[in-house]
């Protein structure tokens, strides 16, 4: 991700600019440069183009600024007091991409001026990076989520919806007036759904390894055990709603609800364990928060608050009743 | 018919709402510095130090851990069990922050709260910023307030699209069409009044969305409404015609729900209408100004008063919008009951 920002320095350069264009320098080259910088000359220009979207936020280099800052430098390595050189930021308010190249560029000069800082105050806070033994990459923190996101479309849609749908089509009783066993008949509709289970969890790692780099070693027995567990859950879930859910329309209601319910609030994309009460309760009773974390937690990823074990206590406990439900209330046909 | 559509009543009300709630509880708490808790320790050597923690645990969003010693702190940060060990005495304060979890979500954002939290309040920098705000109208503009224009662009989508595959596909397997073409009610009016109840059923829901915002998350617009009813039909429409579009490549209709489920699924994503198109890479942002819903977005955006645009740019996306849609529902309506006759 890179933010365009739009960028006035007039006549500017003394000691104060060309340590801030240093410092953009660093945050704009390389991958890993945040910022995208653009120069304009006349400040209208520049915001007509964060009106049209061209740019996020606008840095103003003042004409007074490169005397402020020396002025400031100076008093302060007197220990004096000193007028801090303004720098101005043209931001749309409420916009994220303009909030976020604020923040970024708030942290610059907060950096410079730590640095120019001869005599640390008492008071400064010092910051220290420590190194750890596992380093968290978000694009191995969003794999998982991808998976989990995959199975349960299969489970809701390919199980549930589809069972529904045969059952109203009649196709279930007349698969029933055949040879086959219940059993069989439940075997090869969940076997089918495994396989195209299994095609798209080879299909997600292949691109997660090779196109976004994720780390290989996360792909061992421990996460494909792990992905046929959550198979079974999903799966199970959606026998369970087959078996509640009578209509075809009812059927597609809930399963589009759960879907997209289940995607959001189970931190599939973004850590939701901080989000308010009123929908943080779905959060923890959602089995595929736990199915999420259980992934995450195998390589020290996991950001949930609570121990590990519940990562498998209660999907376990979700399939269990699921499994009751269908057994009891399954129709293979629709009532008279 | 369309009340009896459980489906159709779903998407086109039910679901917007629930978006709504779901994305206005996630996002609302503008104060907070991330959606999800950090795990931190803390070591203070004095105990009047200890008024820093309350705080801390706001910022950190969880019940910081004491240790007895920095190396014990160090430890944990090490072994990954800590995002962050704090140190408070009376001559330093240090914030020891894992070189692993930079990557996290949020860190480096709760990073710099909590060390400009933990400075002292006469501390000066060199540089200040001044922050300019560029707004379009008077009231305080939150990021919310652009996530519920999202919600209402997807709402337009949502109820457009599934109508029409609804009409066109499933109504069709079913010989409804059939059975109309028999009464000597014309096709063109059929489909307009199927157009009509949609648009009626569209605006509904857009001002129920506006209307639950306001009074759930206290979101602000400085609403032209004649824009705003402008933009929502216009939205609609061409999402209609989407819709027809993808009834007329997709006979069935459980091919066609599955495509429109497929190309929302498209559209939330990569339209810039939950996350900014900033975010994504450059092939990515090409492919969302390519998707009708960024422009309803963006016209949406303006009716309420967020967004910036020309009056030929605003004109330029709502007839565009509309064309789409009216060609695409007249041609590909056509062709739907064309093919009923044989």
């Amino acid at each position: 991700m890179k933010l365009d920002v739009g960028l006035i320095c007039g006549e500017s350069n003394g000691l104060g600019s060309q340590i801030l264009m240093r410092a953009f320098e660093q945050l704009s080259t390389g991958e890993d440069g945040i910022i995208l910088l653009h120069r304009f000359s006349e400040l209208e220009e520049a915001i007509e183009a964060m009106k049209k979207r061209q740019v996020v936020a606008v840095v103003e280099i003042p004409d007074d600024f490169d005397r402020d800052f020396v002025s400031a430098l100076l008093k302060q390595r007197m220990g004096q007091d000193f007028e801090s050189a303004i720098l101005k930021i043209h931001t749309i308010p409420g916009k994220e991409t303009s909030q976020l190249a604020l923040q970024i560029l708030q942290s610059i000069t907060g950096t410079i001026s730590d640095r120019m800082d001869a005599n640390p105050d008492a008071g400064v806070v010092e910051y220290e990076l420590v190194e750890s033994s596992t380093t968290f990459r978000y694009v191995d923190w969003i794999v998982p989520g991808i998976v989990l996101m995959a199975l349960m479309t299969v489970g809701l849609f390919g199980v549930g919806t589809t069972l529904v749908y045969m059952r109203r089509k009649g196709l279930l009783k007349r698969l029933r007036t055949t040879p086959l066993t219940n059993a069989e008949l439940t075997f090869s509709l969940l076997a089918s759904r495994g396989l195209i289970m299994a095609m798209q969890v080879v299909v997600i790692c292949l691109y997660a390894v090779w196109i976004l780099k994720a780390d290989r070693s996360h792909f061992d027995w421990q996460f494909f055990l792990w992905t046929a567990f959550s198979g079974v859950v999903v799966c199970s879930m959606g026998t369970a709603i087959a078996s509640l859910v009578k209509s075809l329309e009812g059927v597609e209601v809930v399963t589009n609800t759960l879907n997209w319910v289940l995607m959001f609030l189970s931190g599939l994309y973004f850590p939701v364990f901080g989000v308010p009460w009123v929908v943080r309760w779905i959060v923890y009773i959602s089995p595929i928060t736990y199915l999420a974390e259980g992934y995450r937690g195998f390589y020290g990823l996991s950001l949930a608050p609570y121990p590990r074990f519940l990562n498998l206590l209660v999907p376990t406990l979700w399939t269990i009743f699921f499994l009751v439900v269908t057994i009891t209330r399954f129709r293979w046909s629709e009532e008279v | 018919m369309f009340f009896r559509d459980k489906l159709t009543l779903f998407f086109s009300i039910g679901f917007p709402f629930l978006f709504l709630l779901i994305f206005g509880f996630v996002f609302q708490d503008e104060g907070s510095v991330s959606p999800s808790p950090y795990r931190y320790a803390y070591l203070v050597q004095n105990g009047e130090l200890e008024v820093w923690i309350p705080e801390l645990d706001k910022v950190f969003k969880s019940k910081g851990m004491p240790v007895s010693s920095v190396e014990e702190g160090l430890q944990k940060l090490r072994g990954g069990t800590l995002d962050a060990f704090i140190y408070l005495s009376d001559s330093e304060k240090r914030f020891y922050g894992r070189d692993g979890s930079r990557d996290q979500p949020y860190y480096s954002a709760f990073v710099e709260v909590a060390n400009k939290m933990l400075s002292t309040e006469d501390e000066k920098f060199l540089i200040a910023m001044e922050n300019v705000e560029y707004r379009l109208g008077e009231q305080e503009v939150t990021s919310l307030d652009y996530t519920v224009t999202g919600v209402i662009a997807i709402s337009l989508l949502t109820t457009g699209m599934f109508s029409a595959i609804s009409i066109f596909s499933v109504q069709k397997k079913e010989g409804t069409l059939r059975r109309i073409q028999v009464t000597p009610v014309p096709g063109s009016i059929f489909v307009l009044s199927m157009a009509s109840t949609r648009l009626i059923v569209g605006l509904f829901s857009t001002f129920v969305i506006l209307f639950f915002s306001r009074l759930i998350f206290h979101t602000n617009y400085q609403i032209r409404w004649i824009l705003l009813t402008i933009t929502s039909t216009s939205g609609l429409i061409s999402m209609l015609g989407l819709g027809t579009v993808i009834s007329f490549i997709f006979n069935k209709p459980v091919a066609a729900q599955t495509a429109g489920s497929l190309i929302m699924t498209v559209m939330m994503f990569f339209s810039g209408v939950y996350f900014p198109l900033d975010f994504l890479p450059n092939f990515l942002k090409v492919l969302g100004r390519a998707l009708p819903t960024y422009y309803v977005a963006l016209a949406v955006r303006y009716s309420v008063g967020l967004e910036f645009l020309s009056k030929i740019g605003y004109t330029t996306i709502v007839l565009s919008l509309a064309t789409f849609g009216i060609l695409a529902l007249t041609f590909a309506g056509y062709f739907s009951f064309k093919s009923e006759i044989r």
